[in-house]
């Protein structure tokens, strides 16, 4: 049994029950992974489990818990702990978009925002480190955005912000403890075939950008994991990303906000005023 | 009465350091100031001393902002009294040394709170006045240490001065032309008058006094930059070479200087 025990990898991954998130339960479980799918919707991740189970051997936790809600990680920590299962992979992919301008949203959905994107990723991290560092080895990727490198236009303020500060803690995480073993990667999806834009009623905005601009998840969940294991603290995907990136950042500051003002103008109907 | 004389500026942590050098600033330029911090008798003593000194109005709220609904209760207070809030300069904060999986997660939990989720909430409740108004100066303070790579016992602080820059500089878009003006003041190591007073400023640090600007040049600048509605601002020389730096080294250059920096912080904790 303590062999077995040994042998075992448990990798952990919120947000498991669509898109980015699903795609990387597959991935790791393809990986030989055993998996602890985390989201609100119990059904499916039962079914996307006994699909893992299934498919590759592996062994599967499933745990229902809403991230937003204070107690959450304290919960999902205890009930790996109570099953023994040590994490050497963790996922911090939950995560979701609101529209409309800043004082047009409501304070509620803002608050849940910054929860699930802000302290539920500090918070997971918090848990679960020490036990990495106590074995001297663990993987943690956390889910960002294009949105945490380029300038943000109308209705991204708050997620923008939640996506820097992922960025930045994971960079300097990664600093922090890169010495004992353990990698932090900000992996920074782009435009992502995913469940994503119904919610945050943006599917009007993306419909028309060509396809240069668009990810599959499988290819951002792919991304996540090798740079994780080479010990790149920022992923961007490759190609339209990548480029724009690196020519935006050459970009005077002031030319940047020109641009997103000029955006900001044409884009969006919304009246700042 | 003119316009300016109504003019009322809030500011979070405004009992020490920078955040009442931004009070001074605010209340020589004319505006009246709303104190607010844990400590009231501090806050009262000082909004009698810019009473006098400028002749302007002022009110102090206690008020604990890492508590949930300390912003709320803020906003109903400066409603209620019918002050028409048109500068918001969000301070309040500080770092929790050592390493992250050191501390107590209430301890990070309780920054976040207030570095992050406060300043959310009293932008969101004094943005949609100040849009009506088509005036508004909003003043995020963030740091040096949001634009370069965190060493040890910078890990969240860092990520969540970052979290405001990048706050910033999305309300400052999103609020161009309107009259609302949002500024992130990105101070290095900044000393306090207080330090001098008692004495110590010699021993605060070994680091050279070039790197150290004080509180009251930092809140000057930032109403400077605020006022011309620059939606980053460096404060001084130093700090600018050493962001700019960040900016254009390589990665792998400014990995290998942080590490270094963290080893050193390491020797000192043991």
């Amino acid at each position: 049994m303590n062999t077995d025990q040994a042998r075992e990898r448990w990798a952990l991954v919120t947000g498991a029950s669509a898109g980015i998130g699903t795609a990387f339960a597959r991935d790791l479980a393809a990986r030989g992974f055993n998996v602890v799918l985390v989201a609100r919707r119990a059904e499916r991740l039962n079914q996307l489990g006994a699909e893992l189970e299934d498919q590759h051997g592996i062994k599967t936790l499933v745990a229902a818990v809403d991230l937003s809600q204070g107690g959450a990680r304290e919960r999902l920590f205890k009930a790996t702990e109570a099953q023994n299962i040590q994490i050497e992979m963790l996922v911090n992919n939950a995560g979701f978009g609101i529209d409309k301008g800043y004082t047009e949203q409501e304070l509620d959905d803002q608050a849940a925002m910054l929860q699930v994107l802000v302290t539920t990723v500090a918070q997971t991290c918090r848990l679960y480190l020490p036990g990495m560092v106590a074995r001297g080895h663990g993987r943690i990727i956390n889910v960002a955005s294009m949105a945490g490198v380029m300038p943000t236009i109308i209705g991204q303020s708050l997620y923008g912000a939640c996506k820097s500060f992922v960025i930045k803690l994971s960079e300097n995480l990664h600093l922090e403890y890169g010495d004992k073993g353990i990698n932090v990667t900000a992996v920074c999806p782009g435009l992502t075939r995913t469940e994503f834009f119904g919610p945050a009623n943006m599917e009007d905005d993306v419909k028309d950008v060509g396809d240069f601009a668009w990810s599959e998840p499988e290819e951002i969940a792919a991304l996540g994991i090798e740079a994780v294991t080479a010990g790149e603290p920022l992923a961007l995907p490759k190609g339209f990303y990548r480029t724009y990136a690196r020519i935006v950042g050459l970009l005077p500051r002031w030319v940047q906000y020109w641009m997103v003002r000029k955006f900001n103008k044409t884009a969006s109907g919304t009246n700042p005023h | 009465m003119t316009e300016r004389e109504q003019r009322w500026a809030l500011i979070t942590g405004a009992s020490a350091g920078i955040g009442e050098e931004c009070a001074n600033v605010f209340a020589q330029n004319g505006f009246n100031v709303v104190l607010v911090a844990r400590r009231e008798d501090r806050l009262r003593k000082h909004a009698n001393w810019l009473e006098s000194k400028y002749g302007v109005e002022t009110h102090v709220i206690q008020a604990d902002l890492e508590k949930a609904d300390a912003c709320h209760a803020v906003f109903d207070e400066t409603e209620r009294m019918g002050l028409e809030i048109s500068a918001l300069v969000n301070n309040a904060g500080y770092g929790v040394p050592g390493h992250f999986s050191a501390s107590e997660w209430a301890h990070h939990e309780a920054s976040i709170e207030l570095m992050v989720t406060a300043v959310c909430r009293l932008t969101y409740l004094y943005l949609a006045k100040m849009k009506e108004h088509h005036y508004g100066r909003i003043i995020n303070v963030a740091s040096l240490a949001a634009l370069v790579p965190g060493s040890a016992g910078h890990t969240l602080y860092g990520a969540q001065k970052a979290f405001l820059v990048k706050f910033s500089q999305s309300l400052w878009a999103e609020n161009y032309g309107s009259g609302v003006h949002v500024s992130a003041l990105c101070p290095g190591f900044t000393y306090s008058e207080f330090h001098d007073v008692i004495g110590v400023r010699e021993q605060m640090s070994e680091l050279p006094k070039f790197m150290w600007m004080d509180a009251k040049t930092v809140a000057e600048q930032g109403f400077q930059a605020v006022m011309d509605n620059k939606p980053v601002y460096v404060n001084g020389r130093w700090n600018k070479f050493v962001a700019w730096m960040a900016r254009h080294l390589p990665p792998s250059l400014i990995e290998a200087i942080i590490r270094r920096q963290s080893a050193k912080v390491r020797r000192q904790e043991v």
